[in-house]
């Protein structure tokens, strides 16, 4: 598993850290090298999501998911990526950031697959500990905003929610935004068509 | 086709549940032969839906993402004995589930039929999310018995409904592979159904 090329470069970390200074909210593209991106696809396309829902009035939401720290001595892509992510990729992050980082105390990796009536109500991530929530993107295909599958970002003004900013699912995409405070709303839409959302969503942690 | 409560001549001579008219089957059995599905209204009993939503509601559903539908679900069997301490409605159900709508769908579609499962049925409520092509993973040859539940009614582009939509108290009878489409469900509303399958038996 490894970078692309690209940020192997520290002047391009050092740019993406300076966006992250203006602004605490990246996608960063190209993350990956061309083959880890599409075997890392290919290995969490083969693993089950079994689906995950809670309905209102509580925090509502329904996604397939699974979630799992690596095994030592695996040599499962899905293991291979998550030792490496929880070292060269929180250490990218921490370099982005300019925050300490750490991995969830479980080490556990999260990867989701959303299709047609899938959706995370709107959230905003914050339980005291998480420093920084990303999501890397594992969507090859591409579709109209108004099928549903996008990251928003929300705000409420003059008492309505609106969406601030809107990013459709990527490939080898890393979105990066700060969850430090409470202010940080984001969610995805409600998936209306016959298309399929894949990414890694997680959180890295306060060091 | 309008409610079709009377008259109401009793079934078995044991059931309080109406039975449809002969133009509603005669109509009913026109539009299965034209579309696969057939709508009957006034199947049970004034109150029967409502005094089951009030349990049915509780039930602990589950997310089931199935081919051809995301719906939320809880499969209920009804216990062969009146036992007292269960939900009184559902042993007045079962009845009709078991004979009346039977014999109501075999008008219909014009040759016997049985409950695949007696004294039992599937709980389905739509969802935020929640969408439906039918139920494609039954078994080929059985007809689909969807039993709405209240009137729960908001703007059709929110999803969630067939059009028309399943109404309270409203038959549907379906085959499977043309099930009438529910799509994708936006808000935060939810509707019941009760459903059945029944399977062709020998004259």
């Amino acid at each position: 598993m490894r970078l692309s090329d690209r940020w192997r470069d520290p002047a391009v970390v050092a740019e993406a850290a300076a966006a992250w200074r203006a602004r605490p909210n990246l996608r960063l593209t190209d993350l990956l090298a061309d083959d880890a991106i599409a075997a890392l696809h290919d290995a969490v396309a083969a693993l089950p999501h079994p689906l995950q829902a809670r309905a209102a009035p509580d925090f509502a939401y329904q996604y397939g998911a699974v979630a799992s720290p690596p095994e030592d001595a695996c040599e499962h892509v899905w293991c291979q990526f998550a030792r490496w992510w929880w070292t060269e990729g929180v250490a990218l992050a921490s370099a982005i950031t300019g925050r300490a980082l750490a991995p969830p105390a479980d080490r556990a990796l999260m990867s989701t697959r959303f299709r047609r009536g899938s959706y995370l109500d709107p959230h905003n991530d914050h339980d005291g500990a998480r420093a920084i929530a990303y999501v890397v993107g594992l969507t090859r295909a591409s579709w109209p905003a108004e099928h549903g599958g996008q990251l928003e970002f929300l705000a409420v003004e003059d008492g309505q929610v609106v969406v601030t900013e809107r990013r459709a699912p990527g490939w080898n995409t890393l979105d990066l935004f700060d969850v430090t405070g409470t202010a940080h709303l984001h969610q995805v839409s409600i998936v209306t068509a016959d298309v399929e959302r894949r990414a890694l969503p997680g959180w890295f942690y306060r060091s | 086709m309008g409610p079709l409560r009377s008259p109401a001549p009793r079934v078995a001579g044991r059931l309080d549940g109406p039975v449809s008219p002969p133009s509603a089957l005669e109509a009913a059995a026109a539009a299965w032969r034209a579309e696969g599905v057939a709508r009957v209204d006034g199947v049970l009993p004034a109150g029967l839906a409502a005094e089951l939503l009030v349990g049915l509601r509780r039930l602990p559903l589950t997310a089931v993402e199935e081919d051809g539908e995301v719906v939320w679900v809880y499969d209920v069997g009804v216990p062969p004995e009146r036992d007292p301490q269960l939900f009184e409605p559902l042993f007045r159900l079962v009845p009709l589930l078991d004979q009346v709508v039977p014999r109501l769908a075999a008008e219909v579609v014009g040759r016997p039929l049985a409950p695949q499962a007696p004294a039992s049925f599937r709980v389905v409520a739509y969802r935020k999310g929640s969408w439906s092509r039918g139920p494609r993973a039954c078994a080929p040859g059985l007809i689909g018995c969807t039993l709405g539940l209240g009137d729960d009614a908001w703007p059709t582009a929110w999803g969630g409904q067939s059009r028309p939509p399943v109404r309270g108290d409203q038959l549907t009878l379906y085959d499977p592979g043309r099930a009438p489409e529910v799509p994708v469900l936006l808000r935060h509303v939810e509707r019941f159904e009760l459903r059945t399958f029944l399977t062709p038996v020998a004259p």
